[in-house]
């Protein structure tokens, strides 16, 4: 349907590296073997009201 | 008909203190409902300009978007435009999304640690499109003693690492529609009080009841002359319409001792600036701005009738 | 949740007038006029102005509701005028008030800066 998902990189929750994860990859940092990574902020702009 | 004589007033001004953001003065001869319609204005709807709209592109700091959205339109902008400028509601010259040169003033900040130091990201850090519109700077003249004093306002601290990129759109809006648009920090009057000590009275009194007395009231008003051992008025401002005095004297027997008046129609006006406008020009703007109000709401040729609660004479007329 | 917006204290919506009026049907030389987006800072003012006026017996404002923003003033004159017609003197009468005293605070203001 969509063309192939972009790779996309999440945070080591360790050591902060930038992981690239495709779907079916083990879930785990590259270089600490740390196995909880966040997602980064979005590419997106977001509007808010300074109220 | 008769052309209406003019039932108009006649007000006086005497200016007492005056600095940028601090302005004491005093007006006579006019209605109470005309100082506070002055006070109300002055709060609530003297335009100023502030951030309205903020797009955040980065922010790895510990505060969250919406809460530096926040304090960034808090922060006072100099708004010696304002009174020119058009609301974006009005302004016709932008394709709808109010973000026009004519209507608004843009701002950017960029900000990232890159020191093991924390680093303030001050008001001093946002960067105006237009350099009559900047952050309000507060660096008094005694600077010198300590540079905390020429920071500017605090929005956020970064530690290593962490950045903020935000591009921020500032409107002219009035304190009625949010508190960060009011110009104002305080704007107080009060009704100047003429004092009359009863002398025979007084005179019944010793010297420790006097000075009780005088003791008795919570602000300087009265005080002892020592020399002489008579009570005088050496401040009647300082007056702050408790009634302790009043009180003291009727419990230690001597009611009537003084008498303390309201004059109905002289007021001392304290008026406190946030820095966005000249407190002088913010009662001058206050002014302007309640004429127009009053212009908005006479009546005109075409004010109709309103039929719909006419009632059942109205009903009637209508076949009802 | 039921709150209506900031906005609407003050902006009128399209196709409301800002200023409408109705006579009292029982009483002669009475009205009611109803002032959209406006508080107690023009209506205590314009009732202030309007007690100054001899023809004029009867002058009052209140605000139906504290979320509805207008007020409505009532005022009673005597056959020598009008409602309307006292209500625009007072207006005008406010007018000059508030020309007066800008003129006095600018005088004020420029004689206290040349002693500063």
């Amino acid at each position: 349907m969509d063309p192939p998902p972009e790779p996309v990189s999440y945070i080591c929750g360790d050591c902060g590296m930038e992981n690239t994860l495709k779907p079916g990859d083990v879930i785990q940092c590259r270089e600490c073997g740390y196995r909880i990574l966040y997602k980064k902020r979005t590419r997106r702009i977001i509007q808010y009201e300074a109220r | 008909m008769e052309a209406g004589a003019s039932y108009q007033r006649f007000p006086k001004v005497k200016v007492r203190e005056l600095k940028d953001d601090y302005l004491k003065f005093e007006l006579r001869d006019t209605d109470a409902s005309v100082a506070n319609a002055l006070r109300r204005v002055m709060i609530a709807e003297v335009p100023t300009i502030a951030i309205d709209l903020v797009e955040i592109e980065v922010n790895s700091s510990v505060l969250n978007d919406e809460f530096i959205a926040h304090r960034l339109g808090l922060i006072p902008l100099t708004s010696e435009r304002a009174m020119s400028m058009r609301f974006s509601r009005d302004c016709d010259a932008c394709d709808g999304d109010g973000q026009c040169e004519f209507c608004s003033v843009e701002f950017h900040l960029r900000a990232k640690c890159m020191t093991d130091q924390t680093l303030d990201v001050t008001s001093k850090d946002l960067i105006s499109s237009d350099h009559t519109v900047v952050p309000v700077d507060f660096s008094d003249a005694l600077g010198g003693d300590d540079s905390s004093e020429q920071k500017g306002i605090t929005i956020v601290k970064l530690r290593r690492g962490q950045e903020l990129r935000l591009r921020a759109i500032a409107r002219k809006g009035i304190g009625k529609d949010h508190a960060k648009w009011s110009p104002a920090a305080t704007v107080t009057f009060m009704y100047e009080p003429e004092i009359h000590i009863n002398e025979d009275l007084m005179e019944t009194l010793s010297l420790e009841q006097r000075q009780s007395w005088v003791e008795s009231s919570p602000t300087k008003v009265f005080e002892m002359d020592p020399n002489t051992e008579q009570v005088v008025v050496i401040d009647p401002e300082a007056y702050t319409y408790d009634d302790e005095v009043i009180k003291k004297a009727e419990a230690m027997g001597k009611p009537g001792l003084v008498e303390i008046y309201a004059k109905e129609d002289s007021f001392i006006f304290t008026v406190e600036s946030t820095g966005a406008i000249k407190s002088s020009q913010l009662v001058v703007n206050a002014i302007e701005v309640l004429k127009q109000k009053l212009d908005a709401v006479r009546l005109s040729e075409d004010t109709v009738e309103a039929d719909d609660q006419f009632g059942e004479l109205g009903a009637h007329m209508r076949g009802g | 949740m039921n709150a209506p917006d900031r906005y609407e204290r003050f902006v009128v919506p399209e196709g409301t007038k800002k200023v409408s009026y109705e006579r009292d049907t029982k009483i002669i030389n009475a009205a009611s006029f109803t002032i959209e987006r406006e508080d107690h800072t023009i209506g205590n003012i314009l009732r202030m102005q309007l007690h100054r006026d001899e023809n004029v017996l009867f002058a009052g404002y209140k605000l139906p509701h504290p979320l509805q923003y207008k007020i409505i003033v009532r005022v009673h004159t005597t056959s020598q005028s009008s409602p309307m017609q006292a209500y625009n003197q007072a207006i005008n009468d406010l007018d000059k008030e508030l020309d007066h005293l800008r003129n006095a605070f600018e005088t004020e203001m420029a004689k206290h800066s040349r002693d500063y």
